[in-house]
């Protein structure tokens, strides 16, 4: 197993956004979690990328445990993500975005940053891989431009990018179709999968779209209310009752959640 | 056209701007002239340290004076009272001037934006109460007088274009520095930080590890500014040092075009030339730079230079010279780099 829940909680006050999840993500699949909007999708990669700690349980990577690790060691054990909401570094080129992806991946020390020639050798490197990462996503020809000047789904590859320029052993994506027309995210589908069966990279993400979801997964984690409510590959999830229920509401209460 | 694109290359802009600047003692006269000239390059460097807090980690830091005057005040103090000489003072007043950036850097993890800028103002104002209560040490309000020269192999330090030829070394030196910051992984790690703080954490930046780093150096330069200016004025005393001097140094970093590099350079010229100008309009002087302020914000809200980005013209250069490379690596029938699609 590359990755690890074991009964994880996370409560905000009185919230309580994830509860008592239990998950293993094994290498080179592709896993989703689904659910409703509020759910707890989001906090659940919070939680994995150590953006939040855990009031209980354990996360462990590569049977290494990380529910107490800062984002930045996270991310050097090999975990990368993208956001729901893009963030990508504004007064930034597109290149320059990717180059900051490899961050941890740079064994040179900051003050050989201030010696002219080390220092333009060690930016070399970046910038090689950088463009490499860049033309996987097909954006190898922008690389001047601000990452806010491309469009939407531009932006959302500008990320995957930019997690991927690092070679993370798991890479985790946040609602990555969201916002795309259906050309763009079947385009994005591709990618992922290409991702997966060629660069052989773990990936969970989250997505809305029922159909992208079915199509592409090996396993998926479906989520209602931060419990977990099923699991399973694609047809015992479509199928299960209380998924259908979660999605569309049952008929005897009445069609009080969400769409 | 092609003198459009000479005139358009950056070296030869740069090139121009220093002949001239190497040039200009001979058209300035007299002494007060020269004393402008040495402010200018004092606070090109000044605006330089900030710019990497304020322009490059997007730190808003409201002490820069008590670098300049931690810079300042060790210096002098080293060779009153130790008789040390300029050349040994100056590194330890950078070194201690950059501590105390740590110091304030420290506290600054904490707070962000609108409150760093308070935290920092309260320091500013700590420093400042800190030299008038040092007691015989300081000498408080009235200030430590007869600082003495430098001496550098015969050279006149009484002579303001000696400061300025030294100076303008050190302004270019620092500048080339700076520039070279955001074109390197490090420099990148701030402006992440800048951009977007949670999302930096995210791409394995420690970001608390890089604010401290940023202010350090935005401190160590405004302290060799203080060391020089210590060692020029000959007299210093805490009301040089106030939070006013900060927000000018601010307000030539934004007027210039923060995170440019050379936009700071340009507001803190633009910045000390502007009220010498004005002096002969006295009482309607700070309304007129006011003014002239706030319309220079209005038509660029991003400064003057707001728009120059030197890093991508070098990223290019990278990326022709791995270019090249590969190329070469082809013809002897080397590798084959698969990118996919």
């Amino acid at each position: 197993m590359l990755l690890e829940l074991n009964h994880v909680t996370k409560s905000f006050g009185g919230v309580v956004a994830t509860n008592d999840v239990t998950a293993s993500v094994k290498e080179g699949k592709i896993f989703s979690i689904i659910g409703p909007n509020g759910a707890g999708k989001t906090t659940l990669f919070n939680l994995i990328t150590g953006a939040y700690t855990k009031t209980s349980g354990t996360i462990s990577f590569n049977g290494k445990q990380i529910d107490s690790l800062k984002p930045y060691e996270i991310h050097e054990l090999g975990i990368a993500r993208t956001f729901q909401n893009i963030r990508l570094f504004n007064q930034m080129t597109v290149l320059e975005n990717v180059m900051t992806g490899m961050h941890s991946r740079i064994k040179a020390n900051a003050v050989e940053s201030f010696i002219p020639f080390r220092s333009r050798r060690i930016e070399a490197e970046i910038v090689e891989k950088s463009m490499e990462a860049l033309s996987i996503v097909g954006l190898a020809d922008k690389y001047a431009e601000y990452g806010t000047s491309l469009s939407y789904g531009q932006q959302r590859r500008l990320e995957i990018a930019r997690a991927l320029v690092s070679d993370p052993k798991l890479l985790l994506l946040d609602e990555p179709a969201a916002g795309m027309n259906i050309n763009e995210s079947a385009e994005l589908l591709e990618l992922i999968r290409w991702i997966n069966s060629d660069l052989h990279k773990t990936i969970i993400f989250i997505e809305h779209n029922m159909r992208v979801v079915m199509n592409v997964s090996d396993y998926i984690l479906v989520l209602d209310h931060g419990t977990k409510i099923a699991e399973g590959d694609p047809e015992t999830v479509s199928s299960d009752p209380v998924v259908i229920d979660a999605y569309l509401g049952s008929k005897k209460k009445g069609g009080d959640a969400d769409a | 056209m092609k003198i459009r694109n000479i005139v358009k290359d950056r070296r030869v802009q740069a090139g121009v701007i220093l002949l001239l600047a190497a040039v200009a003692p001979i058209f300035l006269h007299t002494a007060s002239l020269m004393h402008i000239a040495v402010l200018i390059l004092l606070y090109i460097i000044l605006s330089l340290g900030l710019e990497v807090a304020l322009g490059i980690t997007g730190l808003f830091s409201l002490c820069h004076a008590a670098f300049y005057g931690m810079g300042a005040y060790v210096s002098a103090l080293l060779s009153i009272y130790f008789g040390l000489s300029f050349w040994i003072t100056l590194p330890i007043a950078a070194i201690c001037a950059g501590l105390f950036g740590v110091l304030i850097g420290l506290p600054a993890l904490r707070t962000n934006g609108d409150y760093l800028a308070i935290a920092t103002l309260g320091f500013g104002e700590i420093f400042r109460l800190l030299l008038i209560n040092g007691g015989e040490i300081t000498r408080g309000p009235r200030g430590l007088p007869s600082i003495p020269r430098p001496v550098f192999f015969g050279l006149d330090f009484t002579n303001k274009g000696t400061y300025y030829y030294i100076l303008l070394f050190v302004a270019v030196m620092i500048f080339l520095v700076v520039l070279n910051i955001p074109r390197t992984f490090f420099g990148r790690a701030l402006m992440a930080i800048r951009d977007d703080e949670d999302a930096a954490a995210f791409m394995g930046i420690r970001t608390s590890r890089y604010k401290v780093c940023a202010f350090a150096i935005s401190g160590l330069i405004a302290g060799i500014a203080g060391a020089f200016y210590a060692h020029y004025i000959c007299f210093i005393s805490p009301d040089t040092f106030i939070y006013n001097d900060s927000i000018t140094i601010l307000t030539m970093v934004l007027i210039g075009g923060s995170g440019t590099v050379a936009g700071p350079a340009l507001g803190a010229v633009i910045l000390t030339v502007l009220p010498e100008l004005l002096r002969s309009f006295v009482e309607y002087r700070m309304l007129i730079y006011g003014l002239i302020v706030v319309i220079m914000m209005q038509l660029r809200p991003k400064g003057i230079l707001g728009h120059v980005n030197t890093r991508t013209s070098y990223l290019d250069s990278l990326l022709g010279s791995i270019r090249d490379k590969k190329i070469g690596g082809d013809q002897q029938g080397g590798s084959t780099n698969a990118t996919g699609t």
